[in-house]
């Protein structure tokens, strides 16, 4: 079907136009955000073989293709979620075995078919960045999967797309204290603090930079740990870090770490940002806010006492820091689309505020050659609105994943 | 070997001729012998010799018709008994080492018990042969074995005849290493990389080796999606074509599963499952993808039943029951047909056994009745209206 | 007959404001479209009559004329009778007009024809114990007793428990294995494709005990005490069918003495004491006795009524007709508004405290309460009369459905399906049966049933046997499971022999589609195939009660037949076509 045409060439795409006519369709009078600039009105959006081909508001529609009348209706891109949690369940998404496991994949665990990715799709979310869990002090590499494909391996988008290290109590909620010198179980180890936490991130950069200044000079030995060659990469600046950190103290934390060892890190949750917007920007550090509608944290993580406050968002729009808005782990999360409508309310421009949500998350992420706007030659993963989709009653009619619609309501 | 107790074996042995050691071959007529599941002899006979099937139908030699004694079935059918291609014959607490996940060189056989209790079950539900993996607990188990059943007592076929592996949940423990899916992962991948590389040594190390060059075949237990994808990566990335257990989620991999040749052995089928489930045998065949039934051995003849009235065909159910499971466990030469040098083991029902209507009439292990009738006497043929 | 009887004046007030039938509502018997029963004639003679007399043509259906429909394929089971190579079966309408040989017939011109050149017809299955159309609430209620109907409780869900229809199921009986002791009255459904329809008056087809514990294994103590209990049910079953007896001559003396009063006292006092008051009340007491009894409540048994309200009869028999008439066929509501009406221009007043002023000698107004201690003088009105007295209304003993139900069974109206597992618990129940009286037991669940067959055999109980697939309760060896041990597919065989009739029944919705592989697991440990294929078919029927309009292939049954692409019992033989009172449910394409 149209699976075969996703590996061709833009120009290939053209030129198989006239031979492939049944696959394109047009998106016509629709209001079109198409991400990165500004609104268009009654413009055109020309879909073939899983890529947009052509869009703006003085496109012809190619002869012979589907027509589809989007009056009254908004298009935007597929939203990204750049924090996702999927339905896997906690033993799953963490290896316990052992507090710093950065070879692991959280794409290992995966299910295509799993019910949070529908309820994404009917949402309107198109391409999630799935991590591993919050339960381990580095747990693992996070991919960016699409929402729903044909085939589970062409859903991925970017297989080892980030690695996440998580600063606070949570990582060591379960570990206890050997009494009395005996010890029952695995979970007798450090860390059991805050501060054992920090220590196994040090101990883990440190031996990476170790393994990194030996086998420049020292002949090959053999390969390193696997979890030595990731950490090596994120000092080389191959592979974004992720650090989850949701209190005020675990920010600093963060920055200090990141720049004590010198790479570049992404946090992650981030409610207590506003506290610390000066250093953000100092560091150029760019956040991703979990859920900036929540007024209280909950689930993981709710010791770490956070405070989330409805103007961060605004604080770091003023301050210049990027940002991303993302569902995150806190369990009163909403839709994305919810979230970036709450930011809206709260200071933040329309535009800016679906910004969040496509484009500048498909930057941090380095997919945006594939996704996060309407352009030519970029996968056709878009949603159709019901009306503007930062007004509370906008529903995502139809969402199109490759050109396919993966979603309908009404 | 199989001593023949019957009572009048003494007394031929010694009018025969026959050299003194031997004792007296087997001679079994019936109405249909379903040699292999597409090969099926009509009024034809088979020799039993030492209790393994010497010759078949026209090949049986005058004398040694004439020496044998002659067990008439009649009318009936004789198909090879079903192999049962993975169970811990509920002994899992011998066949999970608790402590380590990683134990691909502890060996079934050591832990197998000639008296289990479970083993008298088998041969009323015409299991004639199994294979006796380690338990699922463990990430590598361990050397499985062929086994059977036997008059007194059970006994070991074939030992080492394939490795254990598990992906399951019940791999993943809280308690020890690993205890998430991905974590599993890469600890088999960690290992076989080891094996690979050559640089360290050990007896588990040197299993994986064997698994790789494909001298042992593998079986990995494995349901969701994901168990499954990490089971046929795995094959892939090390070279060795691996046998999947449960395969709950089979439908979602249909397509690597053909690409990998992998095979599939299913649980039990119960009418009270999915519809998806029921009809996923049919679905494997049409893709040729091999596969056979396993779970409770005493709803394999149901199992097999429940497939065929959900699309299966009759030779792919025979199939599924007897040469698929042998040949995944590497013993096609020795269980799963009635050819020359095959173990004797075979069933005998008064009809086609996949057809629950047909009864169950007597296995045969070894050349040895286990259970049912010998002989029959004046039977007439089955019913047109059954 | 006691429904309205207990009829408050408030309650009727209340009812006819709020435009609603009230508490006590009484369904009159009017063709109204109910969702889930079906009528198949409107208005005319009972299907009782009619089931009971075959011979009468009933080609007809409402008039509408059918045209014939024929099936020939290569074998039919008739069931009633050998099976037939290249038989023919030919339908009329509803009902099955002949079975016989190819060739031997000739058959005119509207002719529908189905050819099944590899073909096996049989009659249509009959599962004599599902839980199809039950809901999980109703599976789960341990509070159902002897007077919870399950008919009223049916629901169409359409999803793949209720599609009986598909696996050739034309009939079932409809039951629930809740913990409760007493689990209702079971119904008999037809199922169809899109819905199903229950049996003409077989909606209260058999009362369900449960006199085992099931599969949790529970002390043998504590089992005796559960079958002490069942035993008990009966207790007190002739007092109460007594004290009923001896109300209803109560309330004929009753009446014929309240006639023979006014009587005398209309004598007395002439035509204008005749009053038109008199009629609504004896027409409403009338219209008490006339129709029949309103369904009871499914989760409880009617309790005693309020307020007895005595009629006070002797009008003209004229008048009372037209508005009995009136009831039957008309709104009910406005009945009601006629009796108002009638009421509301009476002069007499009512007298709260239930004392009659003296009115001159007439008959107290509507609202007369009786003392419950019942005085036998009348009070008042009529000191200066002499002559018959006021009678006193009789005391209305205290309904029990349950025990209702049970009367039933004991008349052999309904019959008792019995649970019980294992032999002692077998025992009890035919213990039981012998004690009480009961006419038609069915025993189920009987796992235990080979080894005292012929027990069963000699009181003629009924079995109907469920979970016959190989090792269904329970894998062998299983120390656990206390059913482990019972082989329930050698039972067939073993009833058979003992001259038991038995049913092989499915047990559960799910399990509708391997009614068949059932079938012929019993064949299979070796039950007689025709014995078994009677058992999915006569016997059930004849268990059942409906053995005269279905179960076999027999001029005039109802044409209820299954074509399959092979034998019944063969795995992979397929449901070709099925007909369900002639008209085709579903066809294989």
């Amino acid at each position: 079907m149209i699976r075969h045409l996703l590996t061709c060439s833009f120009s290939v795409a053209l030129a198989s136009l006239a031979a492939a006519q049944q696959d394109v369709t047009a998106y016509t009078n629709a209001r079109v955000l198409a991400g990165g600039r500004p609104s268009m009105t009654n413009a055109t959006i020309v879909v073939a073989g899983g890529k947009i081909v052509a869009i703006g508001t003085d496109v012809a529609v190619p002869e012979g293709a589907g027509v589809v009348d989007c009056t009254d209706k908004t298009i935007t891109p597929g939203l990204i979620d750049a924090s996702f949690v999927p339905g896997i369940s906690d033993n799953d998404a963490n290896e316990q075995s052992d507090e710093v496991t950065p070879h692991l994949r959280i794409l290992d665990s995966l299910d295509p078919e799993d019910p949070t990715f529908r309820r994404a799709r009917r949402d309107g979310v198109t391409t999630a960045h799935v991590m591993p869990g919050t339960q381990n002090v580095i747990g693992g590499l996070g991919c960016v999967i699409k929402t729903h494909g044909d085939d589970p391996d062409a859903m991925v988008v970017k297989q080892d797309a980030s690695v996440r290290i998580v600063m606070g109590s949570e990582p060591s909620m379960r570990n206890r204290a050997p009494r009395g010198g005996r010890v029952e179980s695995m979970y007798y180890r450090r860390p059991t603090t805050r501060m054992g936490v920090i220590w196994a991130v040090r101990r883990a950069f440190y031996d990476a930079q170790e393994a990194m200044q030996k086998t420049q000079g020292a002949p090959d030995q053999g390969a390193p740990a696997p979890g030595i060659e990731v950490l090596t990469r994120v000092l080389q600046g191959k592979l974004t870090a992720v650090t989850t950190a949701r209190s005020e103290q675990d920010l600093r934390t963060a920055l200090r770490i990141a720049g004590e060892f010198g790479y570049q890190t992404v946090i992650d949750e981030a409610q207590d940002a506003y506290m610390v917007a000066d250093e953000l920007a100092a560091q150029s550090a760019v956040v991703m806010l979990g859920a900036p509608s929540a007024t209280s944290v909950s689930g993981g993580g709710s010791r770490d006492g956070a405070a989330p406050r409805s103007g961060t968002v605004r604080a770091l729009a003023d301050k210049g820091i990027k940002f991303v808005i993302t569902t995150g782990t806190n369990t009163r999360r909403l839709p994305l689309i919810r979230e970036a409508m709450f930011a809206a309310r709260n200071g933040l421009g329309p535009q800016q505020a679906l910004d969040a949500i496509t484009i500048e998350p498909a930057k941090l992420l380095g997919v945006d050659d594939r996704i996060g706007s309407l352009a030519a030659g970029k996968d056709a993963d878009f949603v159709i609105w019901s009306q503007d989709p930062l007004d509370p009653a906008a529903v995502a009619e139809s969402v199109y994943i490759d050109g396919k619609s993966v979603s309908q309501i009404r | 070997m199989q001593r023949i107790t019957h009572p009048l074996v003494g007394a031929a042995m010694l009018a025969a001729i026959a050299a003194p050691a031997c004792a007296q071959d087997l001679l079994i007529k019936a109405g249909r012998i379903m040699v292999a599941p597409d090969s099926i002899l009509e009024d034809s006979a088979l020799l039993v010799r030492d209790g393994k099937i010497a010759y078949v139908g026209n090949d049986i030699p005058t004398e040694a018709r004439a020496r044998a004694r002659e067990i008439d079935l009649g009318d009936h059918t004789v198909s090879p008994g079903f192999v049962l291609a993975a169970t811990t014959l509920k002994s899992d607490a011998d066949l999970a080492e608790g402590a380590f996940a990683f134990t691909p060189d502890l060996r079934v056989a050591e832990a197998f018990d000639a008296w289990n209790e479970h083993l008298e079950h088998l041969a009323p539900s015409c299991v004639t042969s199994f294979g006796m993996a380690p338990s699922p607990r463990n990430v590598a188990g361990g050397v499985g074995v062929l086994a059977k059943p036997g008059k007194t007592r059970g006994r070991i076929a074939a030992e080492d005849a394939f490795v254990g592996f598990s992906l399951v949940s019940a791999a993943r423990s809280q308690e020890r290493d690993p205890t998430s899916l991905m974590g599993a992962r890469s600890l088999l991948s960690d290992a076989f990389e080891a094996a690979r590389v050559g640089v360290e040594v050990g007896p588990d190390l040197a299993v994986l080796r064997q698994v790789m060059s494909g001298a042992r075949s593998a079986m990995i237990y494995g349901d969701t999606y994901a168990e499954l994808n990490a089971a046929l990566a795995l094959g892939k990335q090390f070279n060795f074509t691996p046998v999947i257990i449960g395969a709950r989620d089979a439908h979602k991999v249909m397509g690597k599963l053909t690409e990998r040749g992998a095979s599939v052995v299913l649980g039990t089928l119960s009418p009270t499952k999915r519809v998806a489930e029921l009809e996923l045998p049919k679905k494997l065949a049409d893709a040729g993808i091999p596969f056979c039934f396993a779970g409770r051995p005493d709803q394999l003849r149901v199992s097999a039943a429940l497939a065929v009235r959900h699309g299966l065909s009759r030779e792919a159910a025979h199939a599924a029951l007897t040469r698929t499971p042998a040949t995944l466990l590497g013993q096609q030469s020795a269980v799963g047909a009635l050819r020359q040098g095959c173990s004797a083991d075979f069933l005998v029902f008064d009809g086609d056994l996949l057809d629950l209507n047909a009864r169950h009439i007597a296995t045969w292990v070894d050349g040895v009745l286990l259970c049912g009738a010998e002989q029959t006497q004046n039977q007439h043929s089955a019913g047109a209206n059954r | 007959m006691q429904s309205l009887r207990s009829l408050l004046v408030p309650a009727v007030l209340v009812t006819w404001t709020l435009h609603a039938p009230g508490p006590v509502a009484q369904e009159p018997r009017t063709p109204e479209p109910r969702a889930r029963a079906e009528r198949s004639r409107p208005g005319n003679e009972s299907p009782r009559a009619q089931s009971q007399d075959p011979r009468r043509g009933r080609g007809r259906s409402g008039g509408r004329r059918r045209g014939l429909t024929v099936i020939e394929a290569a074998v039919v089971h008739p069931v009633s009778g050998p099976p037939i190579e290249n038989g023919v079966v030919v339908i009329r309408g509803e009902r099955i007009l002949a079975v016989g040989l190819q060739g031997e017939l000739e058959l005119p011109a509207n002719t529908q024809i189905y050819k099944y050149p590899n073909g096996h017809v049989y009659p249509g299955l009959i599962d004599a114990s599902t839980d199809a159309f039950t809901d999980d609430d109703l599976r789960k209620d341990n509070k159902l007793n002897g007077g919870s109907e399950l008919s009223e409780a049916l629901v169409w869900t359409g999803d793949r428990d209720d599609q009986l229809i598909r696996h050739g199921v034309t009939t079932a009986y409809v039951s629930v294995r809740s913990s409760a002791q007493v689990r209702g009255q079971g119904a008999i459904v037809r199922p169809h494709v899109d819905r199903f329809e229950l049996w003409e008056d077989k909606e209260q087809a058999a009362l369900q005990l449960r006199m085992a514990t099931g599969t949790e294994s529970q002390h043998p103590l504590q089992r005796q005490a559960q079958l002490a209990a069942a035993e008990k049910l009966f207790n007190g079953l002739e007092d109460y069918r007594d004290a009923k007896e001896k109300f209803d001559k109560d309330l004929e003396k009753y009446n014929k003495d309240f006639e023979k009063y006014l009587e005398h006292h209309r004598k007395k006092n002439g035509k204008d004491e005749k009053k038109s008051e008199d009629e609504p009340e004896k027409s409403e007491g009338k219209q008490a006795e006339e129709p029949a009894e309103a369904p009871e409540g499914r989760r409880r048994g009617r309790g005693p009524g309020g307020r007895r309200r005595p009629p006070e009869g002797g009008g003209e028999g004229g008048e009372t007709e037209d508005l009995l008439k009136g009831v039957l066929e008309t709104d009910y509501t406005r009945a009601l508004a006629l009796i108002f009406e009638q009421q509301a221009s009476s002069p007499a007043p009512q007298d709260p405290r239930g004392r009659r002023r003296p009115t001159g000698g007439r008959p107290a107004a509507a609202a007369e309460q009786k003392p419950a201690d019942g005085k036998p003088e009348g009070e008042g009105g009529k000191k200066e009369e002499d002559g018959p007295k006021r009678p006193k209304y009789p005391k209305r003993p205290k309904v029990d459905p349950q025990k209702d139900a049970l009367a039933k069974v004991i008349d052999g109206v309904m019959p008792l399906r019995v649970e019980a597992q294992r032999v002692e618990e077998l025992r009890a129940a035919l213990r039981l049966q012998r004690d009480n009286d009961v006419p038609l037991m069915v025993l189920e669940h009987a796992y235990a049933a080979g080894s005292i067959a012929d027990e069963i055999a000699a009181q003629s109980t009924t079995v109907v046997l469920t979970n016959v697939m190989p090792h269904a309760l329970g894998a062998p060896g299983e120390k656990r499971n206390p059913f482990a041990k019972f082989d329930v597919a050698a039972l067939p065989r073993q009833l058979d022999e003992a001259g038991v009739p038995f049913a092989i029944a499915s047990g559960s919705a799910r399990l509708a589609s391997v009614l068949t592989m059932m079938a012929a697991n019993a064949v299979g440990a070796g039950a007689s195939p025709e014995a078994v294929l009677r058992a999915l078919t006569l016997t059930p029927a004849e268990i059942l009660g409906v053995a005269d309009d279905t179960g076999s292939l027999t001029r005039d049954k109802f044409a209820d037949v299954l074509v399959t692409d092979g034998p019944l019992f063969a795995s992979d033989s397929r449901v070709l076509l099925v007909l369900s009172k002639g008209r085709t449910e579903f066809e294989r394409d």
